[in-house]
């Protein structure tokens, strides 16, 4: 109380003073200017009070402030726009504040007449001709807190509503609706639509509001639809769209029928006014008006986005049947809004209001339908925007439907359909040009080392996209088919994939099964995160079963299959990730499955796709895995039986794509000699390949490539390497050697034999025959009969210790055929094929020269071919026969010996043309003319001498070694020993060289030694008096060109002095 | 014969058929493959007498032992667990292997180490027989009523072993387990039969029933007669060359025999309305014959190292298989469930159904069971097992 009469002084001095000032005003002898400085006085007191003493305030001191005021209105006509703003800021504030609700209806309806004529564009019966902002800003709030105050009691709202007032209310609905379209500024428009609301949506009745449906429906329309040239404030948006949604609530909803049912005895006017035929006619126009509004649902206010929700909530709860044909639209927009906008209040109640009515549902379900069928086009076009609308949209459809537990069955197989055209058109090329992109295929060989990096992730690239555009659109379509199948692990999506999938071609058939991979995927993963255990274990552990078995199945017989046209790799690539996901999911159960999905991985590993490989590489790492193999290689090598048994019925099937014999190469490598005994019929089968396809160089030289793989592993085989150890190795031929030359065994041969036969010497070793007198020249080395004897011990040896061991294994026979048949691919025009040929033999002869019987023919099948090599063009090839030569010496002993002895002045040819180099062309031609003429290669000498450097080392390092191998093993004439020494005298550091030739012919070496200055020169002994012959000079250092010649000489000479010194 | 080369050529249009897997690891030639435990199993002999178990599912080797220590004319199963083989070192050995005992035995295959003895399963019985021909053990249950519960119930149920007696074409009947000599049949009275090649025994009209091959060619069969003498009911010289394998059909009741002439010949069973009847293949040398158990199709194993595929009705030939490069010694097919081939078309949710419960291997096992496997062994040490029909 003690408040209130405070604040009545306070209020009576402004009061009184402005009463006095408009009293003053009214005879015209105060200005506008007091009139103002007064009201705005009280206005501040009044708006301080209130503010701060609002509970104090009450309507009769409202009453008392009113008195001056209203004083001050009745000369409205006259007064300032200031004035009449202040004023009707006041009066806001009273009747806020002080009334309230108690306001009088008389003083009401009268505020409302005022406020709605100061409020309107162009006020009649004032000083100025046009309002302003600010007045109707003002006069709009006034409004609005009268609206309020009446909305509160009945008798309040009858007031406006009553048949006289009518047409007044008719407009201030008019002036507001003005106001808030064509307010200039903000603030009007937002006072205005406040007031708007006020009014429309709790003062007036429905009936009242039937009535101005139409003109509030249009108006509100052009209020609401977006303009770009006008941005209206959020705030109005946000009251129109109230109003609206009250409106059509209480006037076209379903309810209202049934409620003025209800009440039969409401006024006739309502009766004629919402009849059904007036609601038809409403809805139709009402419609267009609604899809403007829609327009909204983009808008980037939340608190906007809300409003427009609650107006299609309304149509669709309270409008369902009466507005039908606005329920799309406002499914439509709900839709749009909740698909940008997750876990809002938009899609809870959407959600409900889906649960309460299951028409909607069925609206909703066409809805996606249409959308679906219209994704393929969408997705075909360019515009990124919609294309990420129409994904969220349909995810947010789907997922809604799926939550109130609709009918999913049509929609699924829409929606797989539509998806699979959508990834088919996306990754159908766009152009010719992209499809010929294909790699060409290329054998190349797929090393080892492809399996060494080991990823754990498993990650496959995205195996589709060629380029940026279609993984954008697969991404797309992937989201939407991550959260179909997250809900839907149902057979019903599955079923119609895996139905098209085994009859559909190309770009389709891989979408059915991309999609099919990615449903399955994501049924597996939801299936065992860790929170869906539960959930799933009322249907089994296996919901994914049947679509995972289907992809299997399917991946399998796409990689299995062998046709003769090269498959899609996005297929392959697919159907690996497919096998992947199986193998992940069975873990250590998948090594059963291994018997038919290991081969077909490595299979598209060795192709030339690198993509391909790649993928095929983290499949096999999943295997490995999934199977708790240590590494991708004890995945291969402890299943290599399956293997074997896939690469040789690919051979035997005689599939000759290069794959084969690649994933054979590799396991080789990988599994090692154990593998060679179950090769034996692949082996075959690669010799009717190469038998049949010979004429395909590139197949047959990786053919090789496998074959000599095989040597190179066989030849480790323990049981070859021990039976090697046990044969006549290098030590037990040394001992065979050629040794007549020590002092003794010369001696004996001046003073004994050779005076009966002059000649022996040198006549043996060009004419014989592979004889085998050498094994007992220890024994009795002057016995020349002997030596025949002994050669059938000698034949019969090899056959006792071939009897001994157990019979040959069968990586013997394998290595053994490889080896035979060599020689048919020798002459091949593929230099790399002839040299790796050479370098197999190289290979595989220490392991086959074990069982001499067979051995030996062999090398007689063989030799024409090898020496045949030693024209051949290419350095290398020549250098690989060369050795192959020595290798030959080293392991068949003097079976070698006629032959070298054919061979040598070729060998030694060979040596001067490496040596003589730096010569003119001419001379190095015709030091070997005679052979190129036979051979009828007249480039030969060409290749040698254009490759210079590089290529003679290599020829003079093979002749080196194999001349050491021939000292070391054979018997050579002295003639060749001295050639042997000429060529090896570079090469004499060399221990092994050294040894050889120590171990041959000690004294030519020591002679040698001394010439080349390594040694120095004996003292002569003395000659015993009046002999008629003199020691040789040694050969002074300084002529070491000419040691060949000399040395020869000095043997020769030696051994003809000495001999005709004998009688 | 003279509508069968038509066919061939029908059968050439298709692509050549391929094995589904080859088994390797003997490297002896395989005289003997058979089929046990719902074909889960494959029991293979060889000719230096090893004998290998392989897991069909896996197509692994899950014991390898040395059964004989000369070449391995048969192989056979009595029950679940009772392996029975039979060897030119006059051994005819019984022994028990369950399939809990299966992993104590060594899987190294003699191609990897043919040298090295092997654990041997438990010899339950070891017969000592006078072997020196070819001909394998041939056998069946004691008693006739039991015939009809199948041969995978798992009672202890006696069964008859024939063997080559001591002499020459001379039949042993023996009862497992007593090892008690139930029967000696002669040889043919006025026939020089040579040695018996063949033999199998039934139960007919609630007695037993031998059938006898003999070097000669002859085909015999023998019953007993009311006062138990053993006299023959059918004689047949169908064969130039001698007998080499002969397999029983009971629908309709007859048995076929092989040769190493070209001959295929059909004799019916005592009582039986079936004719004789020869089919001259071309093909001579066919080691070995087998009925599937649906007696549907035979096959025959051939010296040119293909198997054949017949039609027990007409005995026309319709498939050949070609795989191995050297000739073919034995051949098995697998079990037929009649049951589920009836279902197979109509029931393939059901199917489904099922097989969503199981687990891969389960799976994988409940494939190669129900597969309508043809195993072949060859001379060159390899198994080829087919998919067909």
């Amino acid at each position: 109380m003690e408040g209130k009469n405070e604040l009545f002084q306070r209020l009576k001095q402004d009061c009184v003073a402005l009463a006095q000032a408009a009293a003053s005003y009214k005879s015209g002898r105060t200005d506008q200017k007091t009139l103002v400085d007064r009201l705005e006085k009280l206005e501040h007191t009044v708006t301080s009070a209130t503010s701060s003493q609002g509970n104090v305030f009450d309507a009769k001191l409202a009453e008392y402030v009113f008195f001056p005021i209203a004083q001050l209105l009745r000369e409205s006509k006259t007064l300032s726009i200031r004035c009449l703003e202040i004023s009707l800021q006041c009066i806001a504030t009273l009747v806020d504040k002080g009334w309230k609700q108690d306001i009088p209806p008389q003083l009401a309806a009268q505020l409302v007449i005022l406020c709605s004529n100061l409020g309107d564009k162009s006020p009649k019966g004032l000083s100025f001709s046009e309002t302003t902002d600010e007045l109707q800003t003002s006069s709009f709030w006034c409004l609005y807190h009268v609206f309020t105050g009446l909305a509160k009691s009945n008798e309040g709202r009858k007031t406006l509503t009553d048949d006289l007032a009518f047409p007044q209310l008719g407009q201030t609905i008019s002036v507001l609706l003005d106001g808030v379209q064509d307010g200039k500024s903000m603030e009007p428009q937002v006072a205005g639509s406040a007031a708007l609301k006020a009014l429309v949506a709790d003062v007036i009745d429905a009936e009242a509001q039937a009535n101005f449906l139409p003109g509030l429906v249009s108006r509100l329309t052009k209020i609401l639809t977006p303009q770009t040239k006008q941005r209206r404030n959020h705030k109005t948006l946000i009251d129109c769209l109230g109003v609206l949604g009250v409106l059509l609530k209480n006037t076209v909803g379903d309810e209202k029928r049934l409620s003025s049912e209800d009440s039969l005895a409401a006024s006739s006017r309502e009766a004629t006014v919402t009849s059904a035929q007036w609601k038809d006619a409403a809805a139709t126009q009402i419609k267009p008006a609604i899809s403007n509004i829609l327009r909204l649902k983009s808008h980037a206010r939340d608190d906007v986005k809300e409003s427009l929700a609650q107006l299609c909530t309304v149509l669709l709860r309270h409008c369902r049947r009466t507005l039908e044909n606005c329920s799309e639209l406002a499914l439509d927009a709900l839709v749009t809004m909740a698909s940008g906008w997750e876990d809002s209040a938009i899609t809870s109640d959407l959600r409900s209001s889906l649960r309460s009515d299951r028409s909607i549902v069925g609206l909703l379900q066409s809805m996606l339908y249409e959308r679906l069928r219209k994704l393929a086009l969408v997705m075909q076009g360019h515009d990124e925007d919609i294309k990420a609308a129409t994904t969220s949209y349909i995810t947010t459809m789907y997922t809604l439907l799926v939550e109130v537990e609709a009918d999913m069955t049509t929609i699924d197989r829409t929606l797989m359909l539509a998806l699979r055209d959508s990834a088919a058109l996306t990754i159908a090329p766009q152009s010719r040009k992209q499809e010929l992109a294909m790699p060409a295929s290329p054998i190349q060989a797929v090393g080892l080392d492809v399996l060494k990096v080991q990823t754990k992730d498993f990650s496959f690239a995205s195996q589709l996209a060629r380029y940026r555009g279609q993984e954008t659109n697969l991404n797309r379509l992937d989201s939407i088919m991550r959260v179909v199948a997250k809900y839907s692990a149902s057979s019903s999506l599955v079923t119609e994939v895996t139905k098209d999938l085994r009859y559909s071609v190309g770009n389709m058939q891989i979408a059915n099964l991309w999609l099919l991979l990615l449903s399955t995927e994501v049924a597996v993963k939801e299936a065992h995160a860790p929170d869906n255990f539960l959930q799933f274990e009322e249907e089994g552990p296996a919901a994914y079963g049947e679509s995972l078995e289907e992809l299997y199945a399917f991946s399998l017989s796409t990689l299995a299959e062998s046709s003769d046209q090269p498959q899609d790799p996005r297929l392959l690539s697919l159907a690996l990730r497919g096998l992947a996901l199986r193998a992940q999911t069975a873990g250590q159960d998948f090594r059963y499955e291994l018997v038919d999905a290991l081969y077909p991985v490595l299979h598209t590993l060795a192709t030339p796709d690198d993509q391909l490989q790649r993928d095929s590489i983290s499949t096999l790492d999943a295997f490995t895995s999934a199977c708790g193999y240590a590494s991708t290689r004890d995945l291969i090598v402890e299943n290599v039986d399956y293997l074997t048994n896939a690469v040789a019925l690919k051979l035997n099937a005689f599939d000759v794509s290069s794959q084969a014999p690649q994933v054979l190469l590799m396991m080789v490598r990988l599994a090692g000699q154990g593998l060679l005994p179950y090769l034996e019929d692949t082996v075959e089968s690669m010799f009717a390949a190469l038998e049949d396809y010979h004429g395909y160089p590139l197949l047959v030289e990786l053919l090789f490539k496998v074959l000599s793989a095989m040597a190179e592993e066989g030849a480790k085989a323990p049981q070859l390497a021990i039976t090697y150890d046990q044969s006549k190795g290098p030590e037990t031929v040394e001992t065979d050697g050629w040794q007549p030359i020590t002092m003794e065994g010369l001696v004996a041969l001046l003073r004994g034999d050779a005076n009966e036969d002059e000649d022996l010497p040198s006549a043996e070793p060009l004419e014989s025959h592979p004889q085998r007198p050498w094994k007992v020249v220890e024994d009795n080395p002057e016995d020349a009969e002997a030596d025949a004897e002994k050669e059938e011990d000698a034949l019969l040896e090899p056959h006792d210790e071939a009897d001994l061991p157990p019979p040959a294994p069968k990586t013997y026979n394998l290595l053994f055929k490889i080896t035979e048949l060599t020689q048919h691919f020798l002459p091949s025009a593929s230099p790399s094929l002839r040299t790796s040929l050479l370098s197999l033999i190289k290979v595989t002869v220490p392991a086959i020269a074990r069982h001499e019987n067979s051995f030996l023919p062999l090398i007689n099948t063989l030799w024409p071919e090898i020496v045949a090599r030693l024209d051949d063009e290419e350095p290398f090839a020549v250098a690989s026969a060369i050795d192959v030569i020595g290798v030959l010496c080293e392991y068949a002993g003097d079976f070698m010996r006629s032959r070298i002895d054919q061979v040598w002045p070729r060998l030694m040819e060979l040596w001067q043309a490496t040596t003589k180099k730096g010569l003119p062309k001419q001379k190095s031609a015709t030091a070997s003319l005679d052979i190129i003429q036979r051979h009828d290669k007249p480039s030969s000498h060409l290749s040698h001498s254009h490759h210079g450097d590089t290529s003679s080392r290599m020829i003079r390092e093979a002749l080196e070694s194999t001349m050491t191998r021939i000292v070391h093993f054979l018997q050579t004439s002295p003639e060749m020993f001295d050639e042997a020494l000429l060529v090896l005298q570079n090469a004499l550091d060399h221990t092994n060289t050294r040894q050889a030739l120590m171990q041959s012919n000690a004294d030519a070496l020591w002679l040698t030694d001394v010439k080349r200055g390594r040694t120095d020169q004996p003292d002569m002994p003395p000659v015993p008096d009046a002999r008629p012959w003199e020691f040789a000079q040694l050969p002074s250092v300084a002529s070491r060109d000419n040691t060949s010649y000399r040395l020869r000489c000095i043997i020769n000479g030696d051994v003809k002095t000495a001999s005709s010194d004998k009688p | 014969m003279a509508t069968e080369a038509p066919h061939l050529i029908q059968s050439s249009a298709l692509p050549p058929a391929q094995p589904a897997y080859v088994l390797r690891g003997h490297t002896a030639q395989i005289h003997s493959v058979h089929f046990l435990r719902n074909n889960l199993r494959l029991l293979s002999g060889d000719a230096e007498g090893w004998v290998a178990l392989w897991d069909v599912p896996i197509r692994r080797p899950v014991a390898v032992w040395k059964a004989h220590q000369d070449v391995n004319l048969g192989v056979g199963s009595w029950g679940d667990d009772k392996i029975i083989t039979h060897g030119r070192d006059s051994k005819l050995h019984v022994w028990q292997l369950r399939p809990e005992d299966e992993k104590d035995f060594s899987t190294v295959l003699p191609v990897n180490d043919s040298t090295t003895e092997r654990k041997q399963p438990w010899l339950l019985h070891s017969l000592t027989l006078n072997t020196l021909n070819f001909c394998s053990f041939a056998m069946c249950p004691a008693h006739p009523s039991k015939t009809a519960m199948g041969s995978g119930e798992a009672q202890e149920e006696s069964i008859l072993v024939a063997t080559p007696g001591v002499q020459d074409g001379f039949i042993n009947i023996t009862s497992l387990p007593g090892e008690v000599r139930v029967a000696t049949i002669p040889t043919l009275k006025d026939v020089n039969t040579g040695m018996l090649m063949a033999v199998s025994i039934l139960h007919q009209a609630g007695g037993l029933t031998a059938i006898a091959g003999y070097e000669s060619g002859h085909a015999a069969v023998w019953q007993q007669n009311a006062t138990s003498h053993w006299q023959t009911v059918y004689v047949n010289k169908a064969h130039s060359q001698p007998v080499l394998s002969l397999d029983i059909c009971t629908q309709p009741s007859c048995f076929f025999t092989s040769s190493a002439d070209a001959v295929i010949a059909r004799h019916p069973l005592p009582g039986s309305k079936v004719e004789t009847k020869y089919v001259q293949t071309k093909h001579a040398g066919q080691q070995a014959l087998a009925f599937r158990s649906d007696q549907k199709i035979f096959a025959t194993a051939g010296w040119d190292g293909r198997a054949r595929v017949y039609s027990t009705q007409s005995m026309k030939q319709l498939a050949v298989l070609k795989w191995h490069k050297e000739g073919c010694y034995a051949l098995a097919f697998a079990e037929i469930k009649e049951d589920h081939q009836q279902t197979n078309g109509s029931d393939e949710e059901g199917d489904a159904m099922v097989k969503r419960d199981l687990t891969v291997s389960q799976q994988r096992m409940e494939k190669a069971k129900t597969t309508h496997w043809l195993a072949a062994g060859s001379k060159d040490g390899k198994i080829s097992l087919w998919d067909i029909y």
